[in-house]
């Protein structure tokens, strides 16, 4: 019982970091406050066109990034084993599991409507917000055997 | 920071968040004149023919002319274009009676205009104070006018048609003719004349006046082709109204072709507030200049009266929105310019450019742009059919040159017609709206 709880607990922790990347930094600062006060469109695309294309695919950056952690979790908890993640070379996987919200990033940047100004800010939000989603919840929630496989995670997780 | 200024900060966070920005819930006004009319369902026509002595000649011993063949084609016109459509037939001249039966047809008999009841004198005006403005009113005459009193005519149409939106359709057609044409010029001459009946150019022009709404006068000049008029050598129409084209230019029927520092938004008008005329815009407060270009559908109608299209010149109004209302604003107007309007055979274009340091930071204005053509021009028939009044005198003198294939006073009756649908209407080709904030 106390097993599942602790799964729950890391499971829900990832969530609730997409969440927040998703609701605080997509939604309200990147949409709502930044982007709509300086995108200019092109001709033919009204702002809330192109705001709403900006929305689904920096959702579909930040669920790939989700994705990607909660594969990393699955991966760590009940495929990879060890006791000692500085021998385990798992890493690498770590780093091939980022390329799944690149790819959705590449894929927005080249699908986003595009804008006379403004559409760079978009393209930082969506590396911002996949670098964000994954490295904190693979940092904050990996499995406790590879805590300090992402890089720098030990600085960060104290538990 | 303290747990409970923290609980604070965060409510305070998301009432700013939960607050949508104010929006407009006002419409442009809307012109009802504007409104196109629909064909009518079901129609009344009444045909007035013009019994005097001058119509007699279209009746060519041993040719059947474009003139008889004409008065039935009146008839069929309406049984064509209308289910159920009515017609009833009036002579006229001095007076004006209706004809009972299928008495009409005798139009293609001499007598029908010697009849001393009628024959003598032809006042188009009387016809026009009898008629019915809700039925089509069809008037077949060689305008030749007693007194040649044009203006009389053009003040009466003017009262009763032009004045209350409706059409004045003017179909000439050019038929064979022998025989004398009276009050010619204003010594009332007269002069006989023969056109032959090979030479359609030298044939004589009689018209038929066609009024009611734009759209039943144009469906049955259509039903007249059809009819058979098609086949007929030399006529022309025109239709004097207040519509140049339809739909009018508008943002319903346009691709924005360039913005540059203009941003096009949906979120000035309230939800659920639509108006396919009107765009919406936000300008950035600290930049200088904003222009967008648009290409508008432009749907010109057929046999109105050609215009310049490079004189086509815009009329702004500025509006702020305060109050949930729309004020005239006459400083807003200078933050907004036309700058070039083109017009080719299906398209509009026109360069808008805006200084938004001109408007208030946060309000949100409403523009309207009305494109009126500034010169017209008669069509070239209209002069060539036109009786050249210094040649009178000389025809007098050898009656033997007199043009019969001309019409006096045809081109000031027709251009005084037009003069007053300007100055009544002030006929447009284009008109929208935009919406626009600052900030």
């Amino acid at each position: 019982m106390k097993r599942i709880g602790y799964h729950i607990g890391h499971l829900v922790g990832i969530i609730f970091v997409a969440a927040v990347i998703y609701f605080v930094f997509l939604i309200w600062l990147e949409h709502d406050y930044f982007l709509s006060q300086r995108v200019v469109p092109p001709a033919e695309v009204t702002l809330e066109e192109w705001l709403d294309s900006f929305k689904f695919w920096g959702t579909v950056g930040i669920l790939s990034a989700l994705a990607a952690a909660l594969v990393w979790y699955i991966l760590g908890q009940l495929i990879f084993k060890i006791n000692n993640w500085r021998d385990s070379g798992k890493r690498v996987f770590w780093f091939l599991l980022l390329l799944l919200p690149i790819i959705a990033v590449v894929l927005g940047i080249v699908f986003t409507k595009q804008a006379q100004e403004g559409a760079i800010f978009a393209y930082l939000f969506y590396a911002l917000n996949w670098v964000l989603c994954y490295y904190l919840a693979t940092a904050l929630c990996s499995p406790s055997a590879f805590k300090y496989t992402p890089p720098g995670a030990s600085a960060i997780r104290r538990w | 920071m303290s747990k409970r200024r923290f609980i604070i900060f965060c409510i305070s966070l998301l009432m700013f968040w939960g607050c949508p920005p104010k929006r407009v819930n006002v419409l442009p006004p809307d012109d009802p004149n504007d409104h196109f009319p629909e064909i009518s369902n079901t129609l009344a026509v009444d045909v007035f023919l013009d019994a005097t002595l001058s119509m007699k000649g279209f009746l060519v011993p041993g040719v059947l002319s474009y003139y008889e063949q004409t008065l039935p084609l009146l008839e069929s016109a309406v049984g064509k274009g209308w289910e159920g459509g009515h017609t009833t037939f009036y002579r006229f001249g001095s007076h004006i009676a209706p004809i009972a039966g299928r008495a009409h047809v005798e139009a293609t008999q001499p007598g029908f205009y010697t009849n001393p009841e009628y024959f003598q004198k032809t006042f188009i005006e009387n016809v026009i104070d009898y008629a019915n403005v809700d039925h089509l009113t069809i008037i077949a005459t060689d305008l030749f006018q007693n007194e040649v009193d044009v203006n009389l005519l053009t003040g009466k149409l003017k009262e009763k048609y032009l004045t209350k939106n409706l059409a004045i359709g003017i179909l000439g057609i050019k038929s064979e003719f022998a025989g004398p044409i009276y009050d010619v010029g204003v010594k009332n001459y007269t002069f006989e004349y023969n056109s032959g009946s090979s030479q359609p150019d030298r044939f004589r022009p009689f018209y038929l006046l066609i009024l009611g709404t734009y759209a039943d006068v144009e469906h049955y000049y259509e039903k007249l082709e059809v009819s058979g008029l098609k086949d007929f050598p030399v006529k022309n129409f025109i239709i004097f109204s207040r519509y140049l084209s339809h739909p009018l230019s508008s943002f319903e029927n346009a691709r924005m072709v360039k913005t540059n520092k203009i941003v096009e938004t949906g979120g000035l008008l309230a939800p659920g507030l639509l108006d396919k005329r009107l765009k919406q815009f936000r300008l950035n407060g600290d930049v200088a200049k904003a222009d967008f270009i648009t290409a508008f559908k432009y749907f010109p109608l057929p046999y109105t009266v050609p215009f310049n299209p490079a004189t086509l010149e815009p009329e702004i109004t500025a509006w702020k929105h305060q109050a949930n209302q729309l004020a005239e604003n006459e400083s807003a107007k200078r933050a907004f310019h036309i700058n070039g309007i083109n017009l080719s055979e299906n398209e509009l274009k026109v360069e808008a450019q805006l200084t938004p340091t001109v408007l208030s930071e946060g309000e949100v204005y409403c523009y309207r742009v009305i494109l009126r053509p500034k010169d017209y021009s008669m069509p070239a028939w209209v002069s060539d059919w036109n009786m050249p009044t210094r040649s009178i005198e000389e025809w007098r003198k050898k009656p033997a040159a007199f043009n019969g294939a001309t019409t006096f006073n045809l081109k000031p009756f027709l251009s005084d017609l037009w003069e007053m649908v300007v100055q009544l209407h002030r006929p447009k080709v284009g008109e929208f709206y935009c919406y626009v904030k600052r900030g």
